[in-house]
């Protein structure tokens, strides 16, 4: 018995040897660290880098960081005694992770930063982010249109932790508070999760029956509200959001949620991944170091040309 | 002198009922269409979410554990019901679909299972509750986001020929205009009361919190007692995992993260003793109806989210500070009144 688990350990050591020189003969690894890979739009982020990564030849390295800037470190600690050849990375907090970046790119690795931006530049070789306010500003003046610009409205924020989430919100006003006749009668934070956002619709469409339309700061609270609304049996509210994963697409195409905002988080892995081997190759780095990407705006006549982030 | 003690005592021992009244109270003044009956309803909807795990975690805390994986059983048991209604379990060729009451009876027991492998780590392997279960909160919520890779298990609506249709009811449906999770919520709390109160068992469960040497002493089963007590926990978050997929209609593997803090916190709010032995799980229940009453209560008015946080912990430390007030004066009362009856004894003597 004990020589069988013998024999064992030396065959796991073995393939262990056998992967790394395998390793070794590939083009290196990019290590991609995303915030969390239950939320399908770091799992689409991750998905996206990691395939084009590959079709290029190198071997990946996917983390998720939890949001935990302390954990961001330490993956970053492991890429960097690793010796990757690259980092892509939605980073956990737009101060805290420069010291993280820093120490990457002294160390020689380049670091394309997705999603997220870090509030110092010249660090990171590219940071590639999207237009929050451009996509909440075309979800909000949809939700007007559809509001007849008028009426009691409810604002259900992401995470308001989250600086993509303020700026969502801040272009929702900026389009809203033009319109005296539109008011909001309620704000909660969601956490950017489902369930919180089906609990607070329940207590608000208690508090305020006359309600007319509900926007939304991500698409899980938005998805939420809207098992909310079913349950009360009201299919006359609006329902807006941000986002654009295939649930959302499910619900616009059942008519529930009347419109979103794609956020292109295959797109921006691509471009990370692109602009590191760019850099790799040839060390050209890219003219631009923060460049943003548009949010698609989807409603029932495209939402069948989006799939996991990616519009086709 | 004897009597201000046994007042004090009385609203102390109905702390966490008067600490309901107030919270109700006070919404009731501040938020227009609080008290409705339709408004009650719903807010007592989203209690049998966190009473229901309360009742298990109370029992587990009544022996001096604690069961840290009910939010993670909660996520993982939605994931598998979202499997079993939307892809069916793969034989070969066949694929096996299971009627809507066949998919809640074998989530339920997956999480008896659990509760089962939490109790004979704890027993058998003498793994202290806190780190077994802290372990298997990881294993399960792990184990949920691999169901299917991190995503969710949308429109669990089922489909007319598989006849699983139908699962929207145990969440969102009525009976005698009552959601069916609050239901669920009483008859599980009366089974709760009834062992507790009732049967050789609940006398178990307290003598082990008490003093587990000295109950082994006195040859009560520790073993199958604490068995009984995880494996319960287990099936009451199973069923919690079961009503919110109803609810939401998706599976989503993240559902029940932190549920074990508000658990403990109903517990604990509710007069329950973390030490063990001392606690009942009508309390507990109450203490669920305090915590989201509260929260919801403060989304009705608008309150922030961050400013809810840092308000239910303040409530939570209150209700222990409180609680041990109760445990100091408990003991003086009894104090007192063996004197008045060793005093009163010598008077009638003479």
């Amino acid at each position: 018995m004990k020589k069988l688990t013998v024999l064992a350990l030396a065959a796991a050591t073995a393939s262990c040897f056998a992967f790394n020189a395998q390793a070794a003969s590939s083009k290196g690894t990019i290590a991609i660290f995303v915030n969390a890979l239950d939320n399908p739009y770091y799992a689409a982020e991750a998905a996206g880098a990691k395939r084009q990564a590959e079709a290029m030849g190198y071997d990946t390295l996917v983390l998720a960081h939890d949001e935990d800037v302390k954990k961001q470190n330490e993956l970053f600690d492991n890429a960097i005694g690793q010796k990757v050849k690259g980092i892509i990375v939605d980073c956990a907090d737009s101060t805290a992770s420069v010291a993280a970046v820093q120490k990457a790119v002294d160390a020689g690795i380049p670091v394309a930063l997705i999603n997220r931006e870090i509030v110092k530049d010249g660090i990171a070789l590219v940071q590639l982010t999207h237009n929050n306010f451009q996509a909440g500003s075309d979800v909000a003046n949809r939700f007007v249109e559809l509001m007849g610009e008028k009426g009691d409205y409810v604002e259900l924020t992401c995470s308001l932790a989250d600086n993509n989430c303020v700026t969502r919100s801040k272009a929702f006003h900026q389009v809203l508070d033009q319109y005296p006749d539109m008011k909001m009668i309620a704000r909660q934070d969601c956490k950017g999760a489902l369930l919180p956002g089906k609990q607070a619709m329940d207590s608000i469409l208690q508090a305020n029956p006359n309600i007319k339309g509900v926007i939304c700061g991500n698409g899980p609270v938005a998805l939420g509200a809207i098992a909310s609304l079913k349950n009360a049996g009201r299919n006359d509210v609006v329902v807006v959001g941000i986002d654009g994963s295939n649930d959302e697409m499910a619900s616009i195409k059942a008519g529930e949620l009347k419109a979103t905002a794609m956020l292109q988080a295959q797109e921006l892995a691509v471009q990370g991944v692109k602009a590191v081997d760019e850099y790799l190759n040839n060390g050209k780095k890219p003219e631009k170091e923060r460049v943003m990407h548009k949010g698609i705006f989807i409603d029932k006549t495209n939402a069948d040309r989006v799939k996991d982030f990616l519009y086709q | 002198m004897n009597n201000k003690y046994q007042i004090y005592m009385l609203l102390l021992k109905a702390r966490t009922f008067i600490a309901l009244l107030a919270v109700v109270l006070f919404f009731g003044f501040m938020v227009s269409n609080f008290i409705t009956v339709s408004n009650l309803l719903i807010m007592t909807q989203h209690v049998a979410i966190t009473g229901l795990i309360a009742i298990g975690m109370t029992l587990v805390i009544l022996t001096a554990g604690i069961d840290l994986s009910v939010g993670s059983v909660v996520g993982l048991g939605g994931m598998i019901a979202g499997l079993l209604l939307t892809q069916g379990v793969t034989f070969g060729d066949h694929m096996l679909f299971f009627s809507v009451i066949e998919v809640i009876i074998i989530v339920m027991i997956f999480g008896g299972l659990v509760g089962l492998v939490n109790g004979v780590i704890i027993t058998k392997c003498g793994v202290a509750p806190f780190i077994c279960t802290l372990g298997m909160l990881y294993i399960g919520r792990g184990a949920a986001l691999l169901v299917n890779n991190g995503s969710t298990f949308p429109n669990l609506v089922g489909l007319e020929e598989l006849g699983n249709t139908g699962f929207a009811e145990l969440g969102s449906g009525t009976v005698l205009g009552i959601y069916i999770p609050i239901w669920i919520m009483v008859v599980m709390t009366l089974i709760a009361i009834y062992i507790t109160n009732k049967t050789p068992l609940g006398r178990y469960i307290y003598a082990i919190g008490s003093n587990e040497n000295g109950a082994r002493l006195a040859g009560v089963p520790i073993i199958k007692t604490k068995l009984f007590v995880y494996i319960f926990s287990g099936v009451c978050s199973a069923i919690v995992g079961l009503i919110l997929a109803s609810q939401l209609l998706t599976s989503h593997p993240m559902t029940g993260n932190m549920f074990e803090m508000d658990a403990i916190g109903a517990a604990a709010l509710g007069g329950t003793s973390l030490a063990g032995g001392r606690g009942k799980v009508l309390g507990s229940i109450i203490g669920a109806f305090v915590i989201v009453f509260l929260a919801d209560g403060m989304v009705m008015m608008g309150v922030s989210n961050f400013w809810q946080m840092v308000i239910k912990g303040m409530v939570i430390i209150a209700a222990v500070i409180i609680d041990q007030f109760q445990e100091r004066l408990q003991r003086k009362v009894v104090l007192m009144s063996r004197t008045a009856e060793v005093t009163g004894g010598k008077e009638s003597a003479a």
